[in-house]
């Protein structure tokens, strides 16, 4: 008989393990695109932090500036606490009210590996003659 | 004025991201196009929340670094849902579904049958399928399962693909399985509403006790009382309550057909039994519970000592209310005083061997209920012991004497409730022999006891067996946890 645990948290148990099994088999939680709508905003967001830590505002400026797409406070946000709650951005220090909000490794690693994305399609439609 | 903006998300959402979201709401200036996402993203954030609370996944907050915020005094969750969030509860839903479906298949169901003018009257009993038929239970006791089953594989899509239409179907299904508690009220109903709690904790608990436990301290557990207070009295105005009614007619001057029968109406229990249960007991709990509240909030947040006992004498007063109101709605208004008596207990500085062998302070709690138990049989006047029809001018009217339960059924009686207290008292001594030096005997007593308690709440499921479920949970819960301390191997020193 098995004491250590009751019936209830074991199958838990096992139900947890077979939907992370699924779930990292199809590659969910270390992916962008999980993000669903939010996926580019964060994209956005990754990219501006790549330069150095900024508070919310300034990734709001930045991204206007460098990308010409002007994010609306609630999508800003609402990026930045996925990707807070995934762990590819950290909240900084601050005697200020504001956080600034840096990389983190797997941060650096996810904006990597989109960007390496993004230019192996780049090349294919470039070099593939699929542009008229 | 850009700051009330922030009220639209959160509380949870505005204490980690609040100050930065209102500096950039104060370095911007508000565009219509700004506002429409400023809505849509506290939407988002609610359903984020909501969804997030379904199975928290090492969440990193703030500066913590990822460490779940301790409750500040308000809910705190078992240590398996602390472990496992939503799915537990789901799981826990879905396994009483199913218990739901097996009792219609298995467990005793009476009824009476009644043939034409002449015949006698018959009392039967039959398991509920053989009864109502397979397909019957198949559909009506399906759905509690298929909505717990349903709800789970919901919230765990809106946590593994953030999806949100996802999160919405979770919801849908709280709601849902809500509708079929209320709509089978009269009949089923009672049996059912562990799905709807347990499937509401697992959707919205984690988050809302985070937010809640931290903004009322303990009063959260007495809001929660006011708020059954509050859903019984609306159930008693709105929900129908089944009534039978005789009628007679009586032989006429020209000799009319001699006709007599009872039938079922439906009316709400307030329209049955008059004003007077607004005012008593409903009204009188719902008062005690807001009064708790009141005391507990001052208590908690204010650290006024008075407030301390006149929350335990108002947890005395809503005791004695559901002992006196036992025999009518006193079942249906038991949650306003377990859920004061918790938020009052999370108030005490506990003894000494409460705190290091929590299991033997859950069986503790177990025989305390059983004590209680037996109190009852020997002291309150809830068992019917029968009813009588009588013909006065025409009229029928009908009487129903009660008495108490040792009075109805003598020692036999009071023998079958004192069991539990025995079980409990010796499931009691071997936890607390188990967490000094873990013996085989005392895992044998526990689990026997235990399993005990159990059978015979299945067994008395039609008379004494609901209320011996919270012995039967609670030592439930005391030998869960002598057995995480065993694996863990922290079995601590006895006292």
């Amino acid at each position: 008989m098995r004491r250590d645990r009751t019936l209830a948290t074991s199958i838990a148990d096992l139900y947890a393990t077979a939907i992370d099994i699924s779930a990292s088999d199809a590659g969910v939680s270390r992916d962008i695109s999980g993000l669903g709508r939010f996926a580019d905003s964060a994209l956005y967001v990754l990219a501006s932090l790549a330069a150095g830590p900024k508070h919310g505002y300034a990734i709001m400026q930045d991204v206007q500036e460098a990308a010409g797409v002007r994010m609306g406070p609630g999508t800003l946000y609402g990026a930045i606490a996925r990707l807070h709650r995934r762990g590819w951005i950290e909240r900084l220090p601050s005697s200020d009210r504001r956080h600034p909000y840096q990389l983190t490794p797997s941060g650096r690693a996810i904006l990597i590996r989109e960007f390496a994305d993004l230019r192996a399609f780049a090349d294919e439609v470039l070099q593939g003659g699929l542009l008229p | 004025m850009n700051r009330r903006w922030l009220y639209l998300f959160p509380p949870g959402w505005r204490r980690d991201y609040g100050p930065d979201l209102a500096d950039t709401l104060a370095s911007v200036p508000l565009s219509a196009s700004f506002v429409v996402d400023l809505v849509d993203g506290a939407a988002d954030a609610w359903m984020s929340a909501l969804a997030g609370s379904l199975f928290h996944r090492g969440e990193r907050s703030g500066e913590d670094g990822g460490a779940a915020r301790p409750s500040a005094g308000g809910f705190t969750l078992p240590a398996a849902a602390a472990r496992h969030r939503g799915p537990v509860w789901a799981i826990a839903a879905t396994c009483w579904s199913l218990l739901f479906i097996a009792g219609a298949l298995l467990l005793p169901y009476q009824y009476t049958e009644s043939g034409g003018p002449g015949e006698v009257t018959r009392t039967a009993t039959y398991s509920l399928a053989a009864v109502k038929g397979f397909p019957f239970v198949a559909v009506f006791y399906g759905i509690p399962l298929v909505l717990s089953g349903a709800c789970l594989v919901a919230s765990q899509l809106a946590l593994r693909r953030d999806l949100w239409w996802s999160s919405a179907a979770a919801w849908a299904c709280v709601a849902l399985s809500w509708a079929a508690f209320l709509l089978t009220i009269p009949t089923i109903g009672i049996f059912l509403i562990p799905v709807p709690v347990l499937l509401t904790v697992g959707t919205a608990g984690p988050s809302f006790c985070r937010s809640a436990g931290q903004l009322l301290g303990r009063s959260a557990w007495a809001l929660g009382a006011v708020a059954w207070g509050c859903f019984a009295m609306a159930g008693a105005a709105v929900f129908p309550y089944h009534e039978t009614v005789v009628r007679s007619v009586t032989r006429g001057p020209r000799g009319l057909i001699t006709a007599q029968g009872a039938s079922l109406v439906s009316h709400s229990m307030i329209a049955t039994k008059g004003s007077f249960l607004l005012l008593f007991p409903l009204g009188a709990t719902l008062l005690l519970a807001l009064a708790g509240f009141v005391a507990l909030w001052l208590a908690s947040r204010r650290g006024r000592p008075w407030a301390r006992h006149a929350t335990w004498i108002l947890v005395g007063l809503a005791w004695v209310d559901f002992a006196f109101t036992i025999s009518t709605v006193g079942a249906l208004l038991l949650p306003v005083p377990v859920l004061l008596t918790l938020g009052a207990a999370r108030a005490v500085r506990w003894p000494a061997f409460a705190t290091r062998s929590s299991g033997a302070a859950w069986a503790l709690a177990a025989v305390a209920w059983s004590f209680l138990l037996v109190l009852g049989a020997l002291l309150l006047p809830f068992y019917q012991t029968g009813s009588s029809t009588l013909s006065a001018g025409g009229r029928y009217i009908s009487a129903t004497s009660t008495s108490t339960l040792f009075a109805a059924g003598g020692y036999y009686a009071l023998l079958l409730v004192g069991v539990p207290l025995l079980l409990s008292v010796v499931c009691f001594v071997a936890l607390r022999a188990a967490n000094g030096r873990p013996l085989r005997w005392s895992f044998v007593a526990i689990g026997m006891s235990v399993g005990l308690v159990w059978l015979e709440c299945l067994v008395g499921l039609l008379s004494i067996g609901p209320f011996l479920i919270p012995a039967a949970v609670l030592l439930t819960v005391g030998a869960s946890r002598l057995s995480r301390a065993t694996k863990h191997g922290s079995a601590l020193p006895e006292t």
